[in-house]
């Protein structure tokens, strides 16, 4: 390889170094960053580094704004006019909602367009409608390219828009020479700057790099080669391009990287617990934000190719300085090949010049500054380092200076090389056509922008600069790699697993330096206005059915549908009606109507099938292309009848009967339903405020056919014999046999069994439940559906059980209480609630019930006592079957602790009296406060050892008492006093104001039967709480 | 010299050449050496050691269920003198804002001096007022207003958008009209989520929007507007523009999701705009055919009626929407909004 190399190398006429190469002087002065000899030398060093520097900055500058940020004090005049067009709007509504009615008197509003014969159509505003464009000329560096303009214009025959920036440039440089390179080109600086950094070349070395040598001949084969396939219109210059090489660089792998970079780091500083740090991250994000922060993170499709070539690029300068600029860039062999006519160059002195080398040590583009040999003129940057450097005064760079003498001439490329590089151009477009993937077989995924020209023109005209990608405002766009075949190497793709293409968005278009991606208005890209009805498809969403939950999960979804952007739909959803564990429920299955698909791909980018997804977009119908349409009348107008435009009728000529609404219109004359006007008299209705009780019998009834039925075939584990809890299901009562192994479910899970309502039974410290559906073999209508939730405790039990109960329900001896009501027998014994369901309510069904219950209730065996605290309450007109337990929010007051609770009557007054669950004296504190804080007016007051605390006044009272860690309270309509002396009856210590004393209840009293079986023992059952359980 | 060497070797000789050695000279190691090397082995093995052990099966996939305490609640207190539900009429939506929250007794009963308000309008969509897919902007606007001359000392108005943020803020022109009267404006960054527990029946954990659960009260204004999957989205439902993640998995129990999240988060005040409705095409719409005027807007105390008032509107019944019932077992709110304490208000001046 070696050898093969210093044979090509051979072929060249070699330019020596002079002798003074070896000098020791020489090597002791070299200095990578010359200072400059002469004040001149400084100067001029100085203005090319700030103008270097400069450039650098605003193209890093204009990258950096290539994306839409909103901006609050230019959008003054867009709001304004959004303001106009919101109250046209409403005018128009108005108007539309008279329908039918007169408009006599009333101006059209300019919305309307007549359509003759009385008939007037609702234009809308449409063109009002505002559009979002950047407000930075991004794209002025590639628009200022010259070889972008020349090969596009080569190419397509034609100068797209801005391109005519570059003759600007190409003009200077056909007087000046190849300034561009030394003081504007962006990568020419980056390049510069790593050269500069470590080199690893210095000295006598560093003098034979900086040699001209034949490898700086390769940029002009490129040259050639690429102006030949522009010539044959497949456009390559994008490749080694600098500005867009630089750009595509930068916007797909360095920016990105960075961004995520930084703002890792920042948010690893504000996720800390730290202060300052927090703050140091703060003051990061106001430092960075807009600047190396972009709005959203990009991730870009083969960006880590991009990035690995750029860097590949930079590392190559430690070995050659600026090896890019001298070996591989055709803008530079192009600026190069103008330079030859300069009236601006370097004049040598040669006879002054003692072959020091210091301009050699400092040349950045080998172009054989040193005296003794002919300037390279078109390889010359116009660096100026070597004028200044030079300590013998040869080197002076002027206008007119004496070229004959000082300047070789062109680069002698050699006649058959140069013809051989053109060969390979000319092969390339047969063959890169030849080759399957634009004509045959086109790539699927590659979905163009929108406003993209027909695929063979958009190979004229794309440079690869990336923009598109870099400004598409939900990273939709990437650089394909191969999946556009060989031409279309880093050309824009669409996809929208990644982001999709925001439908009023038109920023690609507006950025695309050459007109690959047109300019379109948001109204053409939509297909309103006067483009309506035809809006630009990038392709068509196709559904895997194999794969969408709805359609084969039987699962609801339809996100796709949701965001589907076009206006009707163009994801629409069959209704379908199905069964699942027994619960009917509304199932959608979408479908997509190929007229209306706009092919955003935002269906595929919110499918929640993550990896592979159940609706994705593919090229297919797309509207630029002629050939790749999925249906025979690609402009054919939706078939979609779900709405028409309203259309309105003038007053007089009305087609429409007097009064009628148009067809399908929306009916907006209709009154609304006419809400509750009143505002009613509080103080006058007791039961205002208190939320409406539903019927209970008939939820419960509404809940237990839905439960049997999800029982069947709910997800819930399921379990087998040896199972601890479901050993208490009974294995067979009165010829009803499980249907199916019994089930599981967890407090996690318990929302598969019962959609909605487990928090109703986790609030009362819910463990788990087993469930089993029992049936009569060869009989399915009839079913007993028996479930037993472990409750955690006999207060869990008892609270769910109270919930549950009504109290007209029939008391029935079962466990430590039970009921039974139409088709359904309840229970509680030890921690478990257990109810027993039927699907009839009749005697036979009911006597089931209760033998299953029953069943049941022998399996728990010893049942356990009632809760000790109810004893605690008076017995006089309680009322029966009121007893609730309640795990927060006793008595739904507010702020209130757990607690228990009892109704009463008595003196024609409805009470309900309450003790707090309280068990440390601060707890009840807080309660009490809590209680305070969310009633406005409650009164707290201190009446000896007790706080009081009051809401209501006299007649409409929540009355709670604090003694020590206690807390005890009333609710409903009695005198102060009289509230003041029930509650002081509940207490267990004795406070310093008594209550009457035969008004008090001993604080224990003996056990005593009640008619309705629900009072308690008062020894309870030992447990750690004073109140049970 | 420390005592472990002395007398080893005499005259503090180097007997350790390492840098400038004499290759073949004999290396020789005195005690000192080998204590200090043996220990600094014995110290690196064991501070690995205890590290690995200090983060052995750390945070092993254990997480905080969270039960149903878990709730944001900035409910304000219930007067009953004040009426819970206020439905205002008539042509100038900034007027109806302000009619509304008076008839319920005014905005200072709802936002106190000093503090943080955050105000989370629907900006869900790239799409303009006129189109009614986001909150009304000049309600919003008016929002901000009232709850800083009611002495807030931020108001923050945000939202976690669907489409592209920076064009849904723009282009439904609440960014402009909330920033133009005092409000913060922010657009979510990853930063700004966490998760948490959300305490839900199905949503136990999620990364939640800080921005708008962190404040003094939390003001939830959403639009009405149809929606196709589960027939209305308003209040509650609106809930899910906290959410993070991948919250579009939540359409598969979308009722469930949405009273779970209505049980999360109890915002200070509901003020729902339907003024512009959005009735088919939900719940983006797109163009002016899908809108029809309401003109009313709504002010409460209790999300769930909100929501039961507004698909009225829409000409459904609350019983449609199993989520309202869900949440009125959970006693989050009543989807029986007649049962409120109710006042309706004719606002007469038109818009200027």
């Amino acid at each position: 390889m070696k050898k093969l190399w210093a044979r090509f190398l051979s072929m060249w006429p070699a330019w020596r170094a002079r002798p003074g190469v070896d000098c020791p002087e020489a090597r002791k002065k070299i200095k990578l960053a010359p200072r400059g000899t002469s004040k001149k030398g400084r100067v001029l060093l100085w203005c090319r580094r700030i103008s270097q520097a400069a450039f650098l900055f605003l193209f890093m500058f204009l990258l950096v704004r290539t994306e839409y940020r909103g901006n609050f004090a230019d959008r003054a005049q867009e709001t304004s006019r959004m303001t106009a067009v919101v109250g046209a709007a409403i005018e128009v509504s108005r108007v539309f909602s008279l329908a039918g009615a007169s408009l006599a008197g009333a101006p059209l509003p300019a919305a309307f367009v007549a359509l003759g014969d009385g008939q007037y159509k609702l234009d809308y505003l449409d063109a009002l409608l505002p559009e979002i464009r950047l407000d930075l000329p991004t794209s002025i560096f590639l628009e200022a390219d010259p070889l972008v303009a020349v090969s596009t214009m080569i190419a397509t025959r034609s100068l797209y828009g801005s391109l005519a920036w570059a003759l600007v440039l190409l003009g200077l440089t056909i007087f000046l020479g190849r300034f561009f390179c030394g003081w504007i080109c962006p990568l020419g600086t980056l390049n510069h700057i790593f050269s500069y950094i470590r080199p690893s070349r210095v000295g006598a070395r560093r003098i034979q790099a900086n040699l001209t040598k034949p490898y700086q001949w390769l940029k002009y084969y490129i040259l050639i080669a690429m102006l030949v396939m522009a010539l044959f219109t497949t456009l390559q210059v994008g490749l080694l391009d600098p500005i867009c090489f630089l750009t595509r660089s930068m916007s797909m792998a360095v920016l990105p990287a960075a961004n995520y970079a930084v703002r890792g780091t920042l948010d690893a500083l504000d996720a800390t617990d730290v202060a300052w740090l927090k703050e140091a991250a703060n003051v990061g994000y106001a430092m960075f934000d807009g600047n190396v922060l972009a709005a959203r993170q990009g991730f870009f499709h083969w960006g880590w190719v991009i990035g690995a070539i750029f860097i590949g690029i930079m590392l190559l300068n430690r070995y050659i300085t600026r090896f890019w600029c001298r070996a591989l860039c055709p803008l530079g062999a192009f600026l190069g090949i103008f330079s030859r006519f300069s009236i601006f160059g370097l004049r040598k002195d040669h006879a002054k010049c003692t072959d020091c080398n210091l301009c050699l040590v400092n040349c950045q583009a080998a172009d054989s500054p040193q005296g003794g040999v002919k300037w390279q003129g078109s390889e010359c940057h116009l660096c100026f380092n070597c004028e200044a450097v030079c300590p013998d005064d040869v080197l002076h760079f002027e206008f007119f200076p004496n070229l004959k003498r000082s300047v070789a001439p062109a680069p002698d490329l050699g006649k058959r090389a140069a013809l051989f590089s053109g060969f390979v151009g000319l092969a390339t477009y047969p063959m890169s056509r030849a080759s399957d993937m634009v004509s045959q077989n086109y790539d699927h995924r590659v979905i163009r922008p929108p406003g993209s020209v027909e695929e063979k023109e958009f190979l004229e005209r794309c440079i690869k600069c990336c923009e598109c990608m870099k400004v598409c405002p939900n990273n939709a766009l990437h650089p394909a790699l191969f999946e556009a075949g060989l031409e279309g190497v880093w050309s824009p793709i669409l996809i929208s697993r990644i982001g999709y293409c925001e439908h009023e968005c038109v920023l690609c278009g507006s950025v695309c330096p050459t007109g690959a991606i047109r300019n379109i208005s948001v109204l053409e890209k939509v297909g309103r206005g006067e483009y309506a009805g035809k809006p630009i498809k990038l392709g068509t969403a196709f559904y895997d059915l194999g794969r969408c939950l709805p359609w084969s999960m039987d699962t609801p979804c339809i996100v796709c549908e949701e965001i589907c952007p076009t206006s009707p739909k163009a994801i629409w959803a069959i209704e379908e009606w199905i069964t699942k564990g027994g619960v009917p429920y509304r199932l959608q299955k979408p479908k997509v109507d190929p007229q209306l698909c706009i092919g955003c791909g935002a269906c595929e980018k919110v499918c929640p099938v993550k990896d592979k997804p159940a609706v994705y977009v593919t090229a297919i119908g797309e509207s630029r292309s002629d050939d790749r349409q999925l249906l025979l009348d690609k402009n054919a107008a939706s078939n979609d009848r779900r709405w028409e435009g309203p259309q309105l009728v003038a007053p007089g000529k009305s087609k429409l009967p007097e009064g009628a609404q148009p067809a399908n219109a929306p009916n907006l004359s209709a009154p609304p339903p006419a809400p509750n006007a009143r505002l009613p008299n509080v103080a006058a209705d007791p039961k205002f405020g208190q939320a409406p009780r539903p019927d209970r019998a008939q939820i419960q009834a509404a809940n237990a056919s839905e439960r049997s039925a999800a029982a069947s075939e709910a997800k819930g584990a399921r379990i087998d014999a040896t199972d601890k809890q479901a050993s208490l299901l009974p294995t067979a009562v009165g010829g009803f046999v499980p249907r199916e192994p019994p089930r599981a479910f967890a407090g996690k899970n318990l929302w598969e069994y019962m959609n909605g309502s487990a928090p109703g039974f986790t609030k009362y410290g819910f463990r788990r439940m087993v469930v089993c559906e029992y049936t009569r073999p060869g009989n399915d209508k009839q079913s007993i559906t028996v479930e037993i939730f472990d409750m955690g405790s006999p207060r869990g039990a008892f609270g769910r059980f109270a919930e549950e109960r009504d109290p007209s329900y029939a008391p029935v001896a079962l466990g430590v209480d039970g009921f039974s009501s139409g088709g359904l027998v309840a229970l509680w014994a030890q921690r478990f609630f257990v109810k027993a369901t039927g699907t009839e309510d009749n005697a036979e069904m009911n006597a089931l019930l209760l033998s299953f219950a029953r069943a049941v209730a022998a399996k728990i065996g010893v049942a356990g006592k009632p809760l000790p605290v109810f004893a605690r309450f008076p017995h006089e007109g309680r009322k029966p079957r009121t007893d609730r337990y309640w795990p927060r929010e006793l008595g739904d007051v507010p702020g209130m602790s757990g607690g228990f609770s009892i109704d009463f009557k008595t003196g024609g007054r409805d009470l309900t009296l309450m003790i707090a669950d309280t068990s440390s004296e601060s707890g009840a504190k807080k309660a009490l406060a809590r209680v305070a804080n969310a009633y406005p007016r409650a009164k707290v007051e201190t009446d000896g050892a007790d706080e009081v605390l009051s809401v209501g006044g006299e007649e409409d009272a929540i009355l709670f008492v604090r003694r020590k860690g206690e807390l005890a309270g009333v609710k409903g309509r009695l005198p102060h006093a009289d509230a003041l002396a029930w509650v002081r009856r509940l207490f267990l210590r004795k406070g310093g104001a008594e209550s009457p004393a035969k008004k008090r209840a001993p604080a224990r009293v003996k056990v005593r039967r009640d008619d309705d079986g629900d009072d308690a023992s008062p020894s309870g059952g030992g447990d750690a709480s004073p109140y049970g359980g | 010299m420390s005592f472990f060497d002395a007398g080893s070797s005499g005259g503090g000789r180097p007997i350790i050449m390492v840098r400038g050695m004499v290759r073949g000279e004999r290396v020789e190691s005195n005690r000192r050496d080998f204590l200090i090397r043996s220990g600094k082995a014995l110290a690196l093995a064991g501070g690995s050691t205890a590290l690995g052990l200090a983060i052995h099966n750390r945070d092993l996939g254990v997480r905080d269920t969270g039960q149903n305490e878990r709730v944001r609640s900035f409910l304000p207190k219930d007067d009953p003198a004040l009426a819970q539900l206020a439905i205002a009429k008539g042509e100038d939506p900034v007027a109806l804002v302000r009619a509304a929250v008076d008839g319920l007794g005014g905005i200072r009963r709802f936002v106190s001096r000093g503090d943080v308000v955050a105000i989370k309008p629907n900006i869900g969509w790239a799409r303009v007022p006129a189109q009614a897919a986001n909150t009304n902007p000049d309600m919003v606007a008016e929002m901000v207003r009232m709850c800083l001359d009611a002495g807030a000392k931020r108001v923050i108005v945000s939202d976690v958008s669907l489409n592209d943020p920076q064009r849904c803020f723009d282009l439904s022109g609440i960014r402009v009209a909330a920033a133009n009267a005092g409000a913060h404006v922010v657009l979510p960054q990853d930063r700004h989520f966490r998760e948490r527990a959300l305490g839900g029946e199905m949503l136990k954990n999620w990364p939640v929007y800080l921005t708008l659960t962190e404040a003094d009260k939390v003001i939830n204004m959403p639009v009405m507007k149809h929606h196709n999957l589960c027939a209305a989205t308003g209040a509650m439902k609106n809930w899910y523009g906290l959410l993070g993640g991948t919250r579009n998995q939540l359409h598969q129990n979308i009722h469930l999701s949405i009273a779970d999240l209505a049980t999360f988060m109890r915002p200070t005040l509901t003020i729902l705009d339907a003024y512009r409705v959005l009735f088919r095409n939900g719940p983006q719409g797109g163009s002016f055919r899908d809108v029809m005027l309401k003109k009313q807007v709504i002010a409460t105390i209790d999300q769930v009626a909100a929501d039961a008032y507004g698909i009225t509107l829409l000409g459904r019944k609350p019983e449609e929407l199993p989520y309202l019932a869900m949440a009125e077992e959970r006693k989050i709110g009543t989807m029986h909004w007649q049962k409120l304490r109710t006042k309706i208000i004719e606002v007469g001046a038109k818009p200027a």
